[in-house]
């Protein structure tokens, strides 16, 4: 019991950090990146051939996320820029194509065929802790998404980059108006959440298949994580992440076949109830 | 509508008529009744998308539920075609309505995931539902059977069965367009709380444009299963889903006749790149790209734009 | 003499913030009435929930002697109650006559009708021509709203809102923007409509509200300060202290 709760805490930490990097950029560009699992799919991917290359797993975690925040940087100025003063329309429809060609360069790279992701050793073990025998791995990601979370959150609240980023994401004309390079956020804050889409799959990518489906399942997920917790808020993010992660536990242990369902009729339920999600906001779109 | 462009689409359609006589050749008739039924499914798509301003991302499970409904009816219970067809439609139906409903509660961004992930639950279903829908492998060897006594095997008369449901779907579509229906959904994609504030309940109107929607990518389904002789998951899957946007988008949307090109277009494309490489996804996400950018009102806006500058002349 | 349109102890709060607290407000026989207030007063809060665009957190707001407080927006919008927006907020790819029809055709058939063309509804079209004269926008029926002068889509905000069959009409700052002219005319245009149809006004232009108002009510953070005829709220000493002396 207490084995799969610790497992659901981390597919709960992993999907933590997807939706925590979906809702940065659309709490400041009111887009949702449905790229977001392509994304975190390129992560995975190209973290296995950095490990591959370099042998190096520590490595490749501190190089995958940086350059999946280069990508998303880039995918910004080039892409969706262009976009901001038409309806969120286009800008949503842009994401979908993204993942089109995403998705067919990864097939070309990598081909269809699942990746054998070695598992780095020191992943090997299982530590005690009160009698419940828990993977090292697992310990690994809880760990590190909090201590991540708790990072984020101090950047965001103390230091002046973060605040400049709360502050252009509750009011961008006015922060334009102080002075603040609006553009120059929007590019950082949307490299910053595919960075922790990139995290997420090259940490995922140890236990997880590596195959072209993934960025599909992914995504799912998370896009249930965020309705469920309520678009644009973190707190929703976390408490849909934890649920959802504990439901795909519980439920590929118990009703192997049903989980999915039992996940999509909570969201079904959750939703009829509060179509905003448990602590969504009132967003007002111009 | 513009005279010039009745003129115009009388005389497409009469060429379409007479093709397979004065041109017998079976590859292009294959590839125009795929043109034709996803035609049909995405001039459903653009009512929902073009004139509502409803992106939905779940369009490809309608698809498949009709397929699924009519291969069984077909194949197991050896049902006209017709029939199994018009109980695709009841069945797809009820569910746009279950789906519908729940989306709509929400709108715009939230609605366009929730879509993608009701999608996705219809095909985990016929992954799972192996008793049903024969899982993975999906059901073969579905018959054309008959439609109204007229037998359907060959393929020249399934291109017409096809033809003739989209001229008359999109000619139905026209009329829904200019009824007083038609100004509310235009009204409820350009400014929705405005409409509301003019005392529509937009809900409602979004719920049976969303069932529209749903019956015709149902038919389409339905049409797709027989043409093909098999069905699978593989008809939920988003990436059909993706396909319908992409043809409305880049035929132009909003236009009804866009969606037709955009799928003669992404049809046609698909052939000839795919001769040369497998990887034509990555060459459709790009002009796909490309249109969002730089051609946003599609080819039906582009060939709008050249006759206007002609006409300024 | 029965209000056409009353509140009592409305509230709104944002979070601990209060927009509007316990405003008992009527509306009577008057044809004009007046809100004015400085930037955040809760003038275009107090409209948004009159419109049921937003929820109250407390109190009741009553219209024709019905309690409306917990009705949806487009319903009362088909018992009558219309509203102009501060900014501009119509149909920017239909055209100033398709605009100003879907207002019309709410009230006489709705929506729910799919089969025969827009076109073929002579009562609605001709509806829609008389509201477009008594606006005048006649000359630019035909024209696509989104691309209209400032001035004339102000008119037409007012214009739609007009063609929804109106009993009562809730301006937001429709001279917002507008020339010296422009506000004449405007001007005008809403003692015509008055004749006929009570006017509820938001306006900063202070010459307008004293020419034209019949009754004024002044809302200061989020409270009613003073009401009545232009020239007791002249001579009102807290008024101008608040206010009109800035």
């Amino acid at each position: 019991m207490e084995a799969l709760f610790i497992y659901g805490l981390t597919i709960g930490a992993l999907l933590f950090l997807l939706a925590l990097g979906l809702t940065l950029i659309f709490g400041l560009l009111d887009v949702i990146n449905f790229a977001h699992g392509a994304l975190y799919m390129l992560g995975a991917y190209i973290g296995y051939t950095f490990v591959t290359i370099i042998g190096n797993y520590w490595v490749t975690v501190l190089i995958v996320p940086l350059a999946l925040a280069v990508i998303g940087g880039l995918i910004e100025i080039i892409a969706l820029r262009p976009l901001y003063k038409k309806s969120i329309l286009y800008q949503l429809l842009l994401t979908f194509g993204l993942t089109l060609i995403i998705h067919d360069l990864i097939k070309m790279f990598w081909g269809t065929n699942q990746l054998p992701f070695e598992t780095p050793e020191i992943f090997y073990g299982a530590i005690s802790i009160f009698d419940v025998l828990i993977p090292n791995y697992r310990i690994f990601v809880i760990v590190f998404v909090t201590f991540l979370v708790i990072a984020m959150g101090l950047f965001l609240q103390k230091t002046k980059v973060g605040i400049l980023i709360r502050a252009s994401s509750a009011n961008r004309k006015m922060a334009a108006a102080l002075g603040v390079d609006v553009k120059r956020v929007f590019t950082g804050t949307f490299a910053l959440g595919t960075g922790l889409a990139g995290l997420s799959g090259i940490i995922a990518a140890v236990t997880f298949p590596v195959n072209p489906g993934m960025g599909a399942m992914v995504l799912v997920d998370c896009f249930i994580v965020v309705v469920l917790g309520g678009l644009g808020s973190f707190k929703g993010a976390l408490l849909g992440a934890l649920l959802i992660g504990e439901a795909r536990a519980f439920g590929d242990y118990y009703l192997p076949e049903y989980a999915s369902f039992v996940i999509y009729v909570l969201m079904g339920c959750v939703l009829l109830l509060r179509p905003r999600g448990l602590f969504g906001e009132m967003r007002v779109h111009k | 509508m513009k005279s010039v462009n009745i003129v115009i689409g009388v005389i497409l359609a009469v060429l379409l008529y007479l093709f397979p006589i004065i041109s017998p050749s079976s590859f292009l008739t294959y590839l125009l009744t795929q043109i034709f039924i996803f035609g049909l499914f995405a001039i459903g798509y653009d009512l929902l998308l073009g004139y509502t301003g409803m992106l939905s991302f779940g369009q490809a499970g309608l698809f498949g539920i009709g397929a699924y409904t009519c291969t069984i009816l077909v194949k197991n219970y050896s049902c006209s075609l017709s029939l199994a067809l018009l109980i695709a439609i009841i069945i797809t139906c009820g569910a746009s309505i279950v789906i519908g409903f729940i989306s709509i509660q929400t709108s715009g961004i939230y609605f366009a995931m929730l879509t993608l992930v009701f999608g996705q639950l219809i095909y985990e279903i016929s992954l799972k539902a192996v008793k049903l829908t024969g899982g993975a492998d999906g059901i073969v060897g579905v018959p054309r059977s008959t439609f109204f006594f007229i037998d359907m095997s060959s393929d020249s008369t399934f291109y017409y069965l096809t033809l003739s449901l989209l001229v008359g779907f999109f000619l139905l579509s026209r009329i829904l367009i200019l009824s007083p229906f038609g100004q509310v959904l235009r009204a409820i994609g350009a400014n929705e709380e405005r409409t509301r504030l003019l005392g529509y309940r937009t809900k409602n109107f979004k719920l049976i444009v969303f069932c529209i929607s749903g019956i015709l990518a149902g038919l389409a389904g339905g049409l797709f299963a027989p043409f093909l002789g098999c069905s699978a998951p593989a008809l939920s899957h988003w990436s059909i889903s993706g396909d319908v946007v992409m043809m409305t988008l880049i035929g132009g949307k909003g236009t009804l006749i866009g969606p037709i090109l955009g799928s003669a277009f992404i049809h046609i494309l698909k052939d000839v790149i795919g001769s040369y490489t497998e990887y034509w996804m990555i060459i459709f996400g790009l002009i796909f790209v490309i249109f969002v950018l730089l051609v946003p009102e599609g080819i039906v806006g582009l060939l709008k734009s050249i006759v206007s500058t002609k006409e300024l002349r | 003499m029965k209000d056409i349109l009353s509140t009592k102890l409305l509230t709104k709060k944002f979070g601990s913030f209060a927009a509007l607290r316990d405003v008992s407000f009527n509306f009577g026989s008057e044809r004009i009435h007046s809100v004015i207030g400085p930037n955040g007063a809760g003038k275009t809060t107090l409209f948004n929930l009159i419109t049921g665009t937003i929820p109250s957190t407390s109190g009741a707001i009553y219209f024709q002697g019905k309690e409306i407080t917990n009705k949806r927006d487009y319903i009362r919008s088909r018992m009558g109650i219309a509203r102009s927006f501060q900014i501009t907020n119509i149909f920017p790819a239909f055209t100033v006559f398709e605009n100003v029809r879907l207002g019309v055709q709410s009230v006489f058939i709705g929506g729910y009708k799919f089969f025969a063309g827009i076109d073929n509804y002579r009562e609605i079209t001709e509806r829609t021509q008389e509201i477009i004269e008594f606006t005048n926008l006649t000359h630019l029926k035909d024209r696509e709203s989104g691309i209209l002068a400032h001035g004339d889509q102000r008119n037409l905000e007012i214009a739609i809102a007009l063609a929804g069959n109106a009993k009562i009409l809730l301006l937001d700052e429709p001279t917002a923007g507008m020339s010296r002219k422009e506000i004449g005319e405007t001007s005008n245009l809403m003692k015509k409509i008055s004749d006929s149809v009570p006017v509820l006004l938001v306006e900063h232009r202070m010459d307008i509200i004293m020419s034209i108002s019949d009754i004024i009510t002044v809302l200061h953070e989020g409270q009613i300060l003073a009401t009545g005829t232009p020239a007791e709220i002249k001579s009102n000493s807290t008024v101008k202290k608040a206010y009109l002396g800035e």
